[in-house]
């Protein structure tokens, strides 16, 4: 019995560790959508003049005629379009210092999330067009570009508040053309390894094979301190750890890959060496092996209609991700871009034209099945209770070709609300116009 | 040798000529002068009392009127009671106030590195190992090693009250330990106060050069492995030292040596700051191996406010308020860009102070030494209170190089290096009459105009071939001057793009302007000065890493025929 306090302090203990973290995640707002057309992309379908209500940045509930506690804002959507907020699989954006560590064939060891720039423009632009999360990974210069992150696009917040934390980590590869630098001039007198696709595959292989000797060291150094010996402990490298992590399952793989042959490159090499490809970027010939890829259990994240813009762009085409939903991939549409992020729901209309996919299965491939894409469907992705409060706000189907994105909205907080906005810009404009005016009156007066 | 050493007590030695009889008394005499060699040298700062004077201690209390007697290079007494020693050269200090010396916290004056390919190649040792080299891992290199001191260089600091500066090259990644020194002496030896002082990390990519890292997150991962890589050779020397038997020894490594005291936070680390983000780095960098740590530069630290409130790391802060790329302010357009660096950069300091952060101030990034106080009179005129930038030149940024039981106050037995001013220190009128450092007298003569403008401004508005002689060759551009009067702005259409021309003076036939260059998304504030003959024009530039070069233009004809 004299136990009992010391295993309640115990609880209490555990409790205050795990409190924070609580804390942490209930940073959101309260808000309540009225009167808008929901297009949940969950069980509740599409729900016609229909609210949401987030709660601390959470989705506390959808569905009719609800009530919005005391002082909660509540935003009055009749004749709008509500959906959930665009997710990018695959941008650049919001990275300071260079997109690539080139200089390298092999650089797993640097981390976008040390370079989040929360200053760049393009976040806003992104939120234009309703997007409210991307992906933003390395260029593809190199074989292995290094470890991405998944941001919130919340402009105005610092980096370490934009990362979003349940997002598993991933690795990005590269193959073809751009890393075997066929478009660049090789600087200097020696080009870079590898400079051909089975180059590609044997510096992965080899790579590959260093990560397991080095999880060896490390494994029979910790056999050998368990043993109660005092071994002397392997060098850090943490180039390598990353590619350990990967072949143990804890980080996946997003491949830039255009061509069929490399995607089965790369999938039959996951399998050789038991890690998953969570990810194929672009696979614009995917649709040749879509089955392989399905049986993998790979997504695709793909350009709606881009095609023939270099050698291995040539069999493009653009009915490649509707072939590849038909056979159970998870398709997703990105935009590759600082830019063509603000059109993302445009992209995703494409599926519609293109392989008749339905208005809800082409709006999943730029919300739903981008969550999915990277991992983290269980929070965000569709307008689903429990779910982020991540929302789009369009005037109009977001599928049309007259649609405009009036307001994103990330965890309950509205980050871009058009209206405002433009009322903002004429007020400073005015203001302007007044300041120039006053100095010319005082000059004339002078 | 010993004859000429001796040559210094030969006046004491007449004095007591009567005494000096046969050889005995004359060995007798070179014994007894080696003994005073060491107070003869000691005594070389003179013996000073300044009367009457207004002395602000920093450190205690205000003292209306009062004395300061320095002996030694020292603050031998100081109060309002202090008798005046027979042997003392006494100042008038009537009208005048006593500061102590300021502290520049960070800059690259008096640093001299040797030209690059006389550099050893530094490389860090085993994986990652990147094709064509690591770029940039000096931190073995000391100072003081590149230090000369340019008594040119040191006076203008003098003529701006600032006694005591930490330098350190900017060049690379881990760039070096920098030194503390004091602004006078003929060689390093006799101004070195803190040698090191700390490693300084530049979050510096290599540019224009094909090496590892190209890109900032690579620089993050380059300065992540290499302290994995000290923890990894510590331990192995540490388990070769206690048994070396049976063990192969490990190989020496000069570069990871230096950073052992690093790790083990016997020296901290002084990351520079560039923009907002890089507070962020260095605080990730830091908390990975459990760093000691200050920063550097930072002025976008006013948008860090609450991270810094919580890490409560010692900030040295840059009167630079140049908006770096990455600010928001900066991608808006030139007009909005130079809005922010007239009205929100200078409210760094202020925003500091009163989120109840404690800084120092330095230069880092500055051009011309003389804008740092020009500067700093900007952030006090914007609110910040003159006795905390006092503070925050002295004995803030004295506590934080771990040096302020020498310098930093004026309190009896520190250093003597003082500033005695006519007026308030910042004020805009206040003149500065005398400068101690090291105990050593300066008198701070008004500035000598330069040779008087001959008559009219020239007028240099039009278009011009503009040359300058980089190390590499030269480099053609053409230049387009707008002038009103005596000032000017314009463009320069280079290679590397368009750069911008501003803060452009006339005076008779010289010319000073400045280019604000961006060499490969890198902006680079260039300070160009020069001498108008007719249709040319020559003279020289100073841009930052690249240091000192010669330009010359001529105006482009055409424009001639059409005057």
């Amino acid at each position: 019995m004299k136990r009992l306090p010391i295993i309640a302090g115990g609880i209490l203990i555990s409790l205050l560790v795990l409190l924070p973290p609580l804390v942490y995640t209930a940073y959101g707002q309260d808000l309540l959508i009225k009167n808008g057309r929901i297009v949940t992309l969950g069980k509740k379908g599409t729900i016609e003049g229909g609210d949401v209500l987030i709660e601390k940045g959470r989705i506390k509930k959808v569905g009719r005629g609800l009530r919005a506690p005391e002082g909660v804002r509540v935003i009055d959507a009749s004749g709008m379009w509500v959906i959930p907020g665009i997710i990018d699989t695959h941008t650049h954006i919001a990275i300071e210092g260079g997109v690539n560590e080139g200089t390298n064939s092999v650089t797993s060891e640097v981390r976008i999330r040390d370079v989040i720039w929360p200053e760049d423009i393009s976040i806003f632009y992104a939120l234009t067009g309703g997007c409210t999360t991307c992906n933003t990974l390395h260029g593809s210069a190199n074989v292995i570009g290094g470890q991405n992150v998944v941001i919130k696009n919340k402009w105005g917040v610092s980096a370490d508040e934009m990362i979003y934390h349940r997002a598993p980590k991933e690795l990005k590869f590269a193959l073809g053309e751009n890393v075997k630098q066929s478009n660049f001039p090789s600087i200097g007198t020696q080009p870079r390894y590898p400079q051909t696709r089975m180059g590609v595959e044997a510096l992965l292989r080899e790579k590959f094979t260093e990560a397991r000797a080095y999880m060896k060291k490390w494994d029979d150094y910790n056999k050998e301190k368990k043993a109660g010996k005092n071994p002397l402990p392997p060098r850090r490298d943490i180039q390598l750890e990353v590619l350990a992590e990967l072949l143990q399952g804890k980080v996946r793989a997003q491949v830039h890959c255009y061509r069929a042959d490399e995607i089965l490159m790369i999938l039959r090499l996951a399998d050789e060496f038991g890690f998953q490809v969570s990810s194929l970027e672009h696979a614009l010939e995917g649709y040749k092996v879509a089955d392989a890829i399905a049986a993998h259990g790979a997504s695709c994240s793909i350009f709606a209609d881009s095609w023939g813009y270099k050698m291995e762009a040539f069999d493009a085409i653009p009915y490649n991700g509707a072939l590849l939903a038909e056979a159970g991939v998870n398709v997703t549409i990105n935009s590759d871009s600082g830019e063509r992020i603000r059109r993302l729901f445009q992209d995703a209309a494409k599926c519609v034209k293109f392989g008749g996919m339905s208005e809800e299965d082409a709006l999943k491939t730029v919300t739903l099945n981008s969550a999915k894409c990277l991992g983290i469907d269980r929070w965000v992705g569709s307008i689903e209770e429990g779910k982020d409060g991540d929302l789009a706000i369009f005037n109009a189907n977001p599928l049309s070709a007259y649609a405009r994105c009036e307001m994103a909205i990330i965890e309950g907080k509205v980050y871009f609300d058009r209206q405002a906005y433009l009322q903002k810009m004429e007020k400073l404009k005015e203001e302007a116009k007044k300041k120039k005016e006053e100095k010319k009156k005082s000059r004339t007066n002078e | 040798m010993k004859v000429s050493k001796s040559l210094k007590p030969f006046v004491w030695r007449e004095q007591s000529s009567s005494l000096a009889k046969g050889w005995v008394v004359l060995i007798f005499f070179f014994i007894i002068s080696g003994l005073f060699l060491p107070f003869v040298f000691a005594e070389e700062g003179g013996v000073y009392a300044i009367k009457g004077c207004r002395i602000v201690p920093v450190v205690g209390e205000e003292i209306p009127s009062g004395v300061i007697v320095i002996r030694d290079g020292l603050i031998h007494a100081i109060g309002a009671e202090v008798p005046i020693p027979p042997d003392a050269e006494v100042i008038e200090g009537e009208g005048l106030i006593a500061y102590p010396g300021l502290i520049d916290s960070h800059t690259k004056l008096l640093v001299k590195l040797p030209k690059e390919p006389e550099r050893a190649t530094q490389q860090a040792p085993a994986a990652p190992a990147p094709s064509p080299g690591k770029w940039g891992l000096n931190p073995e290199l000391l100072t003081i090693k590149v230090l000369k001191p340019d008594e040119n260089a040191m006076k203008k600091l003098r003529d701006l009250g600032i006694t005591t500066i930490l330098t350190v090259p900017d060049q690379g990644i881990m760039v070096g330990q920098s030194a503390v020194v004091n602004l006078t002496g003929d060689s390093v030896a006799d101004m070195v106060i803190k040698s090191p002082a700390a490693l300084h990390i530049e979050l510096n990519p290599a540019r224009g050069v094909r090496a590892y890292p190209s890109s900032l997150m690579g620089v993050v991962a380059l300065v992540r492995q290499t302290f994995y890589d000290v923890i990894d050779y510590k331990l192995r020397w540490e388990r070769y030292r206690e048994n070396p038997r049976g063990m192969r020894r490990p190989p020496t490594n000069p570069l990871l040596e230096a950073l052992i005291p690093v790790l083990d936070g016997k020296l901290p680390v002084v990351f520079t700051a560039k923009n907002q983000n890089d507070i962020r780095r260095a605080y990730i960098i830091a908390q990975e191996f459990k760093l000691k740590y200050m920063i550097s530069g930072a002025n976008e630290a006013w948008k860090q406010l609450e991270l810094l409130k919580k890490k409560a790391v010692p900030l040295m802060i840059t009167m630079n308020f140049k908006a770096p790329l990455t600010a928001f302010e900066a991608q808006q357009g030139k007009e909005v860009k130079e809005r922010a660096e007239k009205e929100l950069y200078p409210l760094n300091p202020l925003k500091l102070h009163e989120a109840g952060l404690k800084f120092a101030i330095n230069s880092y990034g500055l051009t011309k030494p003389a804008d740092l106080m020009k500067n700093l009179r900007t952030a006090i005129e914007k609110g910040l209170p003159a006795e905390e930038a006092l503070r925050s030149m002295t004995i803030n940024a004295a506590e934080f190089l771990g040096i302020d039981q020498q310098v930093g106050s004026l309190e009896k037995g520190k250093i003597a290096n003082l500033v005695l001013s006519e007026g308030e220190l910042f004020a805009e009128d206040s003149k500065l009459k005398y400068v101690f450092v090291d105990g050593k007298k300066f008198e701070v003569k008004p500035p000598t105009k330069k040779p008087a403008p001959t008559g009219e401004p020239a007028n240099i508005a039009g278009e011009w071939s503009f040359t300058i002689e980089t190390p590499t060759g030269s480099m053609e551009s053409t230049m387009t001057i707008e002038q009103s009067e005596t000032s000017f702005t314009g463009t320069m259409k280079t290679e590397l793009g368009d750069w911008e021309i501003h803060s452009g003076s006339i005076e008779g036939n010289q010319v000073t302007f400045s280019i604000s260059a961006n060499i490969m998304g890198q902006m680079v504030e260039m300070s160009v000065e020069g001498t108008v003959e007719e249709d040319t024009m020559s003279g020289t530039i100073e841009a930052g890493e690249m240091g000192s070069m010669e330009w010359k233009a001529e105006k482009v004809p055409s424009q001639l025929a059409y005057k």
